[in-house]
């Protein structure tokens, strides 16, 4: 046999090996950094399990039952493109959703429009996503970061304090807080001062420190976007140095329970917070959900929980209205697609592909030795969102 | 700043430095005694943190907390001493650097462990009973718990410094970090000094840990934190020095602090935000430490180790079957495209294996014949493919160009780092060219105008007719065959000779008038040099380029691939790097815990085959007779 | 004119004199030993004429020309060959791969990167193989071979690059005494048929005595004697400094041959 022939045997041998399997699912691809953000990401893989058991009890959509390929994406851009590659390529996946950190659902962005696959980014905040860096194939659940600040600057502005701190971790999310945040404020209060930054790096706080500059700085007000394993470090430290003592702070995030929970009677009350009181919120939507998470899982559910489960939900919804799988039809139907949430109805913005899910704003309090947010109200993400105009101009031409 | 916070924020200092301290110190006395670079400290040190803070809240109170402190330690010294008996004890023999190997596996088994027994939820300890307030100091409050810490530090260090001078355990140590095979002259048992140093350094590891947990939340990703300051702490001070562990970790830690507590600063034409330097502050000290005191603060020259290990075996041209392999693996690559239509993830998954093979090769180039063991050969990986990327980016160059110029970017940047590594050796110059790296990647992360920041460049994609997946995997078939024949010629060439010569004994070398810095230098640059091509061949692929391709994990993979395949072999880095690329794409798919899964095989190689995987099956070939 | 010359040589480490104004001579074709209890400079001596230490003070000229200070490679380059008190080889190499890196440098190749080594000098190489009598072992790992063995094949490297001058750190140390005359005896006929000066440094008398030219005695960094072999026996300041060694040349005069 000659060499060619050779390679035309195995050929035909590796087809027909991996000839599909019976077309009665719809894959949907996810990736996401399971290993390196556990904390949020444990209870969103959960929500995405308990919509997806909802969704195929129900005979799944189009008469096709879901199904769910998960993927951890080595929190890396690189490794995520290539796991993204793999869905499509060798999973036969209808589209891909998921990622978590900025960099990470900006590169799979881009592998979207390049290789015109719809990808539907859960939950990294970066304005970028949808605006600067948007694309044709791309959507976004998750209020962004401009959102949030957004729905913090009531609290900011009615604080009348003319001497602000910020503290943020130094990577695209926390930068662009504090870019959006300095903008919204300064445009709503001229005279407003900066007086420090603090930029620690991401994981790496040095929260002593931190917390003893921004004191020094004597700051009227504090802005802060730290979270996770830094917020705690940085909220004992300050505590304790008596950083927070007569000084508003307003802060992404930390009513999250992913972030808010390890707290416990450190919480620091008073701050004004985006979050997710869960077992405050009485609306029917989100008492039918927490009781079904509950009874799956024995567990409560965390912000990611809703995250994981309004992604499969978006998706459902997004394939039924599209009648299809195919990549454009799902573009198209995402526009302007609505739906019910655990947080009430919402929709995929048509101008730029953003959802509105809101979020809840709230002050921090301790109740039983554990934090949780009070006199919170839920801030819906269109309210907080710049006009269709607006955005328009913010994307690249050829996203619209 | 005022005068009074400048010294507030010295006094924070201190008790950042005590921490540093904990971490490092072990890892020195460790790296001292046994020259094992144990990667696994850094997750000792987290374990502490976690066994601490189930004391602190399953037992709870003054006994829970501070006595599960002392029995954390003692819990951890206990891990430690099994791991250097069950795991590292097996592999003495092998060739150095590859028990770093094995120490990496743990680190991912340790992670995954503590995922599963403690969750994923970051769990912050109780406040330190009895020392739970704060202290009024020059106006500003200091916490009681951070004056404790910036006293035990130097406390530690004044009993380890005593009982290193006073005891016989302390002075067998003392004379093992000098001259290891004078210990085993004198007829001490070398293994039960092995495994109690490594016990007492995890001991020290678990306890900085333990007393961390009434500052910072018990966390997964303690670990790599921990290693990395642990490695820059040690080297500063000089390896095997304890009183320079304290003194790098008071300097780092000040160096720091006072960047925090610098702030902003608006100079008029530039505002420069100072708490953004404490990203980098480490490495540059480092740098500049290593630049100027070859061997750390207070470290001293190390007599040369002679390895244990059984010595290379002479290269020799690939014989008859093993040309009749490659062509074979070639023919087989080549009938890829083939697949296009109906494995089309194959070709993707080929690129990104080739992409490995260029990456260990030209780490192996350096580290096997050149013996210089760079652990931050990302940085040439990372330049050459932000050089590509930034060039399409800024000048909308063609891609031709673009990854012409990948390695030149790269060569460059190692002519430049490798001018100051190739002046030091053994670990001084790994954790060089580590600082290196991390400088780069901080510069690309920092300087967001031009390299994106940190979320790097996006849409660089191949034109046509490279995007199909089929053409560019030929395309960087064919660059990976170039690169890799290219080393291997200038391995057989007179030049590759040198730079062997240069490391079996640099003395002979220079007597026969041969210049080792110089010759390892230029190895250094074309090393960095071809590792480019992977970078350049990386960014299209990917059709973006963040700073994680620059990152120590990037660089430790290529050690870990280096070290499966066998550092002594010239296949091995192929076969190395081949096989992690696959390794890690197919284990992540297969489970929750893919991290263990990947670290557990990783062990079952280390201990099956402690020379590599080509080395073993070398040896085996040579020893049944099978040609020379 | 001499070969090698050394002028108030001087070296001292901390308060300690090694080396104190030493003066000596090499004339072509000279088998010069320096000899001296331990502690007397030898090796400070020689390390400095081979480039490994710089000297504090004084001149080393090598046909006139100083090279105090230079780098070992650049001493080697005008024609200084040398040899260990350990010998060893470049352990991942063969045998003949040893010497063809030794003619390699010396022919101003290092650099290059594309001729395969194999192919380079083999012929030379086998050749100085041959006069150390070697040649056997040309294509097996160096790192197999007996001390002894490496021995010759670091005299076979030194005479790579055609020296003017040897300079030969105790080359018979660590060997037994019938390898060591068969080893000196070798050295002896090659510089003789090349017409090359050796300086060396010998602990053991009787190979000093017998095959040596001239010897100059080196105590506390002085050179306190300078003759051939019976000037130097019956010298009164070389028994005095022999004295307290043990080691009295009565006795080694009766091993003499």
């Amino acid at each position: 046999m000659s060499t060619r022939h050779l390679y035309l045997a195995l050929a035909v041998a590796v087809g027909l090996a991996s000839q599909a399997s019976a077309q009665d699912t719809i894959k949907i691809g996810e990736l996401n950094s399971y290993k390196t953000q556990s904390a949020f990401l444990d209870p969103y893989k959960k929500g995405m399990e308990l919509a997806l058991d909802e969704i195929n009890s129900k005979g799944g959509v189009l008469g096709k039952k879901l199904e769910l390929v998960v993927r951890d994406d080595g929190t890396n851009p690189g490794e995520a493109v290539r796991v993204a590659e793999e869905l499509v390529t060798r999973e036969g996946v209808v589209m891909i959703a998921g990622t978590f950190l900025s960099h990470i659902g900006l590169a799979v962005t881009n592998f979207a429009a390049q290789k015109k696959v719809f990808f539907l980014a859960a939950e990294p905040l970066t304005d970028k996503i949808t605006w600067q860096n948007g694309n044709r194939y791309t959507y976004r659940l998750r209020a962004t970061t401009y959102m949030q600040t957004a729905m913090l600057m009531p609290a900011a502005i009615a604080a009348k304090k003319k001497r602000w701190a910020l503290v943020y971790p130094n990577f695209e999310y926390g930068q662009s807080a504090a870019e959006n945040f300095k903008t919204l404020l300064k445009k709503a209060q001229p005279d407003v001062e900066f007086v420090t930054e603090q930029a620690p790096p991401l994981g790496k706080i040095d929260a002593g420190a931190v917390a003893q500059a921004i004191d020094d700085a004597k700051p009227d007000a504090i802005f802060n976007v730290l979270f996770g394993g830094d917020l705690a470090k940085f909220v004992r430290e300050g505590n304790t140095r008596g950083v927070f003592k007569d000084r508003p702070v307003v802060s992404l995030l930390s009513g999250e329970p992913e972030y808010l929970d390890p707290l416990k009677d450190e919480t620091p009350v008073g701050w004004v917070v985006t979050g997710y009181p869960w077992d405050k919120i009485k609306t029917p939507a989100h008492t039918a959900f927490v009781d079904a998470y509950q009874k799956k899982f024995s567990d409560y559910p965390r912000l990611g929980s809703v995250v994981g489960y309004v992604t499969i939900k978006s998706i459902a919804a997004g394939i039924a209205k599209a009648k299809s799988t195919e990549t454009e039809k799902l573009v198209e139907a995402f526009a302007g697609l609505q739906l019910d949430s655990p947080f009430g109805p919402f929709s995929y913005r048509a101008s730029d592909h953003q959802a509105t899910m809101g979020a809840y704003v709230g002050k921090l309090a301790l109740e039983g030795g554990k934090g949780t947010m009070v006199d919170f109200k839920y801030v819906d993400g269109k309210d907080v969102l710049p006009s269709d105009a607006d955005v328009k101009k913010l994307r690249p031409a050829e996203a619209n | 700043m005022t005068f009074s916070a400048f010294l507030f924020q010295a006094l924070n200092g201190l008790s950042t430095a005590s921490g540093l301290f904990f971490i490092a110190v072990g890892l020195s006395l460790i790296f001292g005694v046994t020259r094992i670079i144990n990667i696994a400290h850094g997750s000792l040190y987290m374990l502490g943190t976690y066994i601490a803070y189930s004391f602190a809240t399953k037992i709870g109170g003054v006994f829970g907390f501070w006595g599960g402190i002392v029995a954390t330690a003692l819990i951890v010294g206990v891990i430690g001493a099994l791991i250097e008996i069950l795991l590292l004890r097996r592999i003495y023999r092998a060739p150095e650097l590859f028990q770093l190997l094995a120490t990496f596996a743990l680190v991912l088994v340790f992670n995954d462990m503590a995922l599963w027994i403690w969750g994923p939820e970051d769990l912050l300890g109780p406040r330190a009973p009895g020392l739970r307030g704060s202290i009024e100091v020059l106006g500003r409050r200091l916490p009681e718990y951070d004056l404790f810490l910036a006293l035990i530090g130097p406390a530690v260090l004044l009993i380890l410094h005593f009982a290193l001078a006073k005891t016989r355990f302390g002075r067998l140590i003392r004379a093992a970090t000098q001259d290891r095979e004078m210990v085993g002259a004198l007829g001490v048992n070398q293994a039960i000094l092995f495994t109690s140093v490594f016990a007492l350094g995890a001991a020290l590891a678990g306890l900085g840990g333990a007393l961390q947990v009434a500052r910072e939340p018990a966390n997964l990703a303690t670990d790599l934190v921990a290693i990395g300051d642990a490695f820059v702490v040690v080297v500063v001070g000089g390896m095997g020095s304890i009183s320079g562990a304290y003194l790098a970790a008071v300097i780092i830690a000040e160096v720091k602090a006072l960047c925090i507590g610098i702030g902003v600063v608006d100079f008029g034409f530039i505002t420069v935000n100072f708490s953004k330097f404490t990203l980098v502050a480490e490495f540059l000290v480092m740098a500049a430490v290593l630049i100027a005191r070859p061997y750390g603060l207070l470290g001293k020259p190390q007599g040369a180790v002679r390895s244990i290990a059984e010595p290379e075996e002479p290269i020799r041209p690939a014989t008859p079957m093993l040309k009749m392999l490659a062509v074979i693996v070639l023919a087989g690559l080549m009938g890829l495209p083939l697949l296009a239509q109906t494995q089309p993830y194959l070709l993707i998954l080929g690129i990104d294996v080739l992409i490995a093979v260029i990456f260990a090769t030209s780490l192996h180039f350096i580290m096997g014949p050149g013996g210089m063991h760079s652990f931050g050969h990302a940085a040439y990986f990372g330049l050459g493919a932000y050089g590509a990327a930034l060039l399409v980016k800024w000048l909308a160059v063609p891609m031709g160009i673009a990854i012409a110029a990948a390695p030149l970017v790269a060569l460059a940047g190692a002519l430049l780092f490798g001018w100051f590594a190739v002046r030091l050796s053994g670990v001084y110059l790994a954790m060089l060219t580590l600082a290196f790296a991390q400088i780069v990647w901080a510069a690309v992360f920092q300087w967001e105008g031009f390299t994106g920041g940190s979320n790097g460049v996006i849409g660089v994609w191949p034109p046509p007719p490279f995007d199909k997946a089929w053409v560019y995997f030929v395309l960087t078939l064919l660059l990976t065959v170039i690169a890799v024949l290219l080393l291997r010629r200038f391995l057989f060439a007179p030049f590759g000779y040198a730079m062997r010569a240069g490391r079996d004994s640099p003395l002979r070398a220079e007597a026969i008038g041969i210049d080792v810095k110089r010759v390892h230098w230029l190895a250094f640059a074309i090393a960095g040099g071809i590792c480019g091509i992977g970078g350049g061949l990386f960014a299209f692929a990917k059709g973006s380029i963040s700073p994680e391709t620059i990152s120590v994990g990037r660089s430790i993979d290529g050690l870990v691939m280096v070290l499966l395949g066998g550092i002594q072999t010239l296949t091995g880095p192929i076969v190395g790097g081949s096989l992690y690329a696959i390794l890690q794409d197919t284990v992540m798919r297969q489970t929750e815990y893919w991290r263990a899964l990947l670290g557990i095989i990783i062990l079952v190689l280390v201990l099956a085959f402690p020379q590599g995987i080509v080395g073993a099956f070398a040896a085996l070939w040579r020893k049944r007779g099978g040609g020379p | 004119m001499s070969v090698l010359e050394l002028r108030k040589l001087s070296k001292a480490f901390g308060g300690v004199r090694a080396v104190n104004e030493v003066d000596f001579a090499i004339q072509p074709g000279e088998f010069l030993a320096m000899i001296g209890p331990n502690g007397a400079g030898k090796s400070t001596c020689f390390n400095m004429i081979n480039g490994q230490l710089p000297p504090d003070s004084g001149e080393i000229l090598l046909d006139g020309q100083n090279i105090a200070g230079l780098a070992p490679r650049a001493i080697w380059r005008r024609g200084v060959g040398r040899t260990f008190q350990v010998a060893a080889t470049f352990s991942s190499m063969t045998v003949i791969e040893n010497v063809q890196m030794a003619l390699l440098s010396h022919s101003g190749q290092t650099y290059k990167l594309w001729r395969p080594v194999a192919a380079m000098h083999r012929a030379r190489a086998l050749d100085l193989l041959g006069q150390v009598g070697m040649q056997d072992a040309a294509d097996r790992p160096s790192r197999e071979l007996a001390y002894g063995d490496v021995k010759r094949i670091e005299l076979a490297i030194a005479l790579a690059n055609e020296p003017k001058l040897l300079l030969m750190d105790e080359p018979t140390a660590g060997m037994g005494a019938r390898e060591r005359n068969g080893l000196i005896e070798l050295v002896k006929r090659l510089v003789v048929e090349r017409g090359i000066s050796v300086l060396f440094t010998e602990h053991s008398m009787d190979v000093v005595f017998a095959y040596a030219d001239r010897i100059i005695v080196l105590a506390r960094g002085r050179v306190i004697a300078d003759g051939n072999a019976g000037d130097i026996r019956d010298n009164a300041k070389v028994q005095e400094v022999y004295f307290g060694t043990g080691k009295t040349f009565a006795e080694q005069h009766g091993v003499t041959p």
